[in-house]
C-alpha cells in the first residue's frame, strides 16, 4: 500500500464515510425521524436549535454525555455496559468501509458475511450484553422479547440483503456475494422475474429493519410505560448517550444497506456525479421516509402478535424470493 | 479520486479487525473524556417499589428462554411434547426418522437437480 493510499485509508475511517460522517449521519437520521414524526402527528418536532432545529439531536447527545450522572444500583456493571455499546457503534462503523460510497473501498468475495457480522450481528448482541450489565426486571423482560424478535429479524434481514447479491453476484467468482457487486442490480430490476424477488426482498428488509430498530409496530422490547423502558430502563446519562447513538447508526446502516443492495445505490449515475449524490440521498431519504411513516400508522404490537406479523410479511416474503431466486438461478 | 484494493476474505476480516480496534480506542478515550465523571448510587427501579420486594435483581437467564418459548414457540413446544414425548420410545423413533427421511429426500433432490443442471 503507498502513503496516498493510506491517507485515503484514515481519512475513509476516521472521517467520511467512517467516524465523523456517520456520527452526522446517525443524528441527522434521529432529526429526520422525529421531524417527520412530528409532521404527522401535528406537532412541531424540534425547532430551536440550529436552522430548523437540525442540531437539537447532537445537543440531546452532548447534554446526555456532559450534563447527566450515570445512575446505578450495587448489581450494575457500568463499565461493561460502557465496553458493548462502544464496540457495537465500532463494529457498525467499520461495515461502512465496505460500502461504495468510502474513498477507500475494500471488497473480497463473501464480504457481505463480514459486512452482516459487523453491521447487524455484532451491534444488537452488544446492546443486549449492555442490557444484562444494568440488571433489572424490566430489563429482563425487555431482553427477553428482544431475543425473540431478533431470532426472526435477523436472519429475515440476512435474506433480504443476500438474495438481491446472490443474483447480482453470480457468474463472478472473483465477487461472489460482494458488496460490489450492486452494480449489476439495476439490470435485475429491469427482467420481470428477478423484478418480483427484488420487491419480495424489499417488502422484507423494510418490514426486518422495523423489527430490528425496534420501531412500532415492534417496538414491544422497550414497550415504553408497560414495563417502564424495557431493555434500556437502568441506562441513563453518558450510557443512554451512547444507546441512542448505536440505535441511530444501526439505522442508518440499515437504510443505506437497502439503498445500495436493494435499489442500486446512485444507479442511473455515479457516485462522482453530482446527480448520482442527489439520487443516493433522494433514496436513502424514501427508505427512512416509508420507516417513520410505519413507525406513525401502526400501534404497538403484543410480543406474540410482533412475533407472528414479523414471520408474516418478513420471514414469508423472504422465503418466497429465495425459492424463486434458486429457481431462477438453477432452472430458469 | 477513488482506491478500491479486492481481498481475500481471511485478509479482509483481518483488515477490518484492525479498523475495528482503531475506532473503538478512539470512540473509548473520546467517551471518557467527554462524559460525566459523576455516579449516583440508588436502589433499583421498581416503580416506586423498595427493593425489598424482590428476591433477586434480575430473573434468572433461564427466564430469557423461558419467555421465548412461552411467547413465540409455545404451539411448536406443545406439538413436540404431544409428538415426540410422550414416554413412548416408539414415538420418539418415528418422529426423528420421518424427519431425517425428509431431509434426506430433500438432499437428494437438490443433489440430483444440481447435477443435472450443472
Amino acid at each position: 500500500m503507498n502513503p496516498l493510499d493510506f491517507i485515503y485509508l484514515v481519512i475513509s475511517v476516521f472521517i467520511f464515510p467512517g467516524l465523523i460522517f456517520m456520527l452526522c449521519l446517525a443524528l441527522f437520521t434521529q432529526y429526520l425521524v422525529r421531524k417527520m414524526s412530528a409532521k404527522i402527528q401535528r406537532r412541531m418536532g424540534p425547532t430551536y436549535v440550529g436552522p430548523y432545529g437540525i442540531l437539537q439531536p447532537f445537543y440531546d447527545l452532548l447534554k446526555l454525555l456532559r450534563s447527566k450522572e450515570i445512575v446505578a444500583t450495587r448489581h450494575s456493571m457500568v463499565k461493561l455496559a460502557e465496553s458493548s455499546l462502544l464496540i457495537g457503534i465500532a463494529s457498525a462503523i467499520t461495515s461502512i468501509i465496505l460500502f461504495p460510497i468510502s474513498l477507500f473501498n475494500l471488497s473480497s468475495p463473501l464480504d457481505y458475511l463480514v459486512f452482516f457480522y459487523l453491521a447487524s450481528v455484532i451491534p444488537v448482541s452488544m446492546l443486549i450484553i449492555a442490557s444484562l450489565s444494568m440488571p433489572n426486571p424490566f430489563t429482563v423482560i425487555g431482553v427477553s422479547r428482544l431475543l425473540s424478535m431478533v431470532t426472526l429479524s435477523e436472519p429475515t434481514f440476512f435474506a433480504s440483503l443476500f438474495i438481491p447479491l446472490f443474483l447480482a453476484s453470480r457468474g463472478d467468482e472473483r465477487l461472489f456475494l460482494s458488496i460490489s457487486a450492486y452494480s449489476t442490480i439495476p439490470s435485475l430490476w429491469c427482467d420481470l422475474f428477478t423484478a418480483l424477488v427484488l420487491i419480495l426482498s424489499l417488502i422484507s428488509a423494510v418490514v426486518s429493519v422495523q423489527a430490528k430498530i425496534m420501531y412500532p409496530p415492534f417496538n414491544i422490547p422497550e414497550a415504553e410505560q408497560e414495563i417502564v423502558a424495557g431493555f434500556e430502563t437502568e441506562f441513563s446519562g453518558p450510557l443512554l448517550s451512547l444507546a441512542i447513538l448505536l440505535h441511530d447508526i444501526d439505522l442508518s446502516i440499515s437504510a443505506l444497506a437497502i439503498v445500495y443492495l436493494l435499489l442500486a445505490g446512485p444507479w442511473p449515475f455515479s457516485h462522482l456525479d453530482p446527480l448520482g449524490i442527489v439520487v443516493l440521498v433522494a433514496k436513502y431519504l424514501a427508505v427512512v421516509f416509508v420507516i417513520v411513516l410505519m413507525k406513525n400508522v401502526f400501534g404497538r404490537y403484543r410480543i406474540e402478535q410482533a412475533l407472528y406479523q414479523l414471520f408474516k410479511y418478513g420471514v414469508v416474503p423472504a422465503l418466497l424470493s429465495a425459492i424463486l431466486a434458486t429457481l431462477y438461478i438453477y432452472i430458469g | 479520486m477513488k482506491v478500491h484494493y479486492i481481498l481475500d476474505p481471511v485478509t479482509l476480516a483481518v483488515v477490518t479487525s484492525i479498523i475495528f480496534v482503531a475506532l473503538f480506542s478512539l470512540l473509548s478515550i473520546l467517551y471518557h473524556v467527554l462524559k460525566n465523571k459523576n455516579e449516583r448510587l440508588t436502589e433499583t427501579y421498581l416503580c416506586g417499589e423498595p427493593e425489598s420486594v424482590i428476591s433477586h435483581p434480575a430473573p434468572s437467564i433461564s427466564s430469557l428462554y423461558w419467555g421465548f418459548m412461552k411467547k413465540f414457540a409455545k404451539k411448536i413446544y406443545d406439538a413436540l411434547i404431544d409428538l415426540v414425548h410422550t414416554g413412548n420410545i416408539q414415538d420418539w423413533a418415528m418422529f426423528m426418522t420421518s424427519w431425517m427421511g425428509l431431509l434426506i429426500l430433500i438432499s437428494i433432490i437438490v443433489f440430483a437437480l444440481y447435477i443435472f443442471t450443472r
